[in-house]
């Protein structure tokens, strides 16, 4: 009878207690400036403006997919920063997948993934913008 | 003791129906647009989910296609759930297929709480 009750006493409070909470980290934003092809379409070099609190640490993850004729370009790479809280510039070197096609010139598509952290926790945020390699 | 344990039971079966009827009725996908990015590189899904405001979960969406010329594109992407509002899932093609292409696809969503959503869709030029 002691189990059953524990049993049941678990699994209310496990229904109760809620996920928690996102942590407000402040405003923060991310936005592709270039990307220009590199080593024989190997791999793309990513510029991008980051902005987030001072004090606060910023991981983004970039991935660039294109087009190369019937085939798939690929890349993910990804990097941390400190915030200063005016906007600054990140480069990324972004090589592509061996599995895919070599990237070309032309449009893609880019998502950016950053989780800015504080003292108060972190905020993870995907953003997908097309970009244009060069 | 056996006061505890009925206490302990009904609080559970309270909440147990309490959350029922939410589940039963489920949420509703709505596809507005499905326009080509990027020479194909990637999907923009537009659609609407209607649920009850303080829904919380993910939103999945799949497109497969077999192209004209054979070759299957596909790629899957998953987002948070916003309830009742317009939104946009941008579904990058995987580096194992072909790019994406004008014409028909199959397309499916998974949202919390509701069954899997299927539909034939037509992807067309932004």
């Amino acid at each position: 009878m002691r189990r059953f009750t524990a049993f049941l006493a678990v699994l209310i409070a496990t229904l109760l207690i809620a996920p928690s909470a996102q942590a407000a980290t402040g405003p923060s934003s991310t936005r592709i400036v270039t990307a220009e092809r590199a080593a024989a379409g190997e791999r793309v070099v990513v510029t991008l403006d980051a902005t987030c609190p001072a004090g606060a640490t910023i991981k983004v993850v970039v991935t660039v997919t294109a087009v190369n004729d019937t085939r798939i370009a690929q890349g993910t790479r990804q990097k941390k920063a400190d915030c200063t809280g005016a906007a600054q510039t990140i480069e990324l070197r972004v090589l592509r997948n061996p599995i895919g096609a070599i990237f070309l010139r032309g449009p893609a598509t880019a998502t950016t993934v950053r989780t800015v952290c504080d003292d108060t926790g972190c905020e993870t945020i995907p953003f997908d913008e097309t970009i244009r390699i060069s | 003791m056996r006061k505890i344990v009925a206490i302990l039971s009904a609080a559970l079966l309270t909440i147990v129906l309490d959350a029922a009827p939410a589940r039963a009725a489920g949420p509703e996908v709505e596809i507005l647009w499905t326009l080509l990015v990027a020479k194909g590189a990637a999907v923009d899904v537009s659609y609407g989910v209607t649920c009850p405001e303080d829904t919380t979960g993910t939103v999945t969406v799949s497109i497969a296609q077999v192209r004209d010329d054979g070759l299957l594109a596909g790629g899957t992407t998953t987002e948070e759930l916003d309830c009742g509002a317009l939104a946009m899932a941008r579904v990058t093609a995987s580096v194992l297929g072909a790019p994406f292409e004008r014409g028909r696809a199959s397309l499916s969503m998974l949202v919390t709480g509701g069954p899997p959503f299927t539909a034939n869709v037509r992807l067309t030029k932004g």
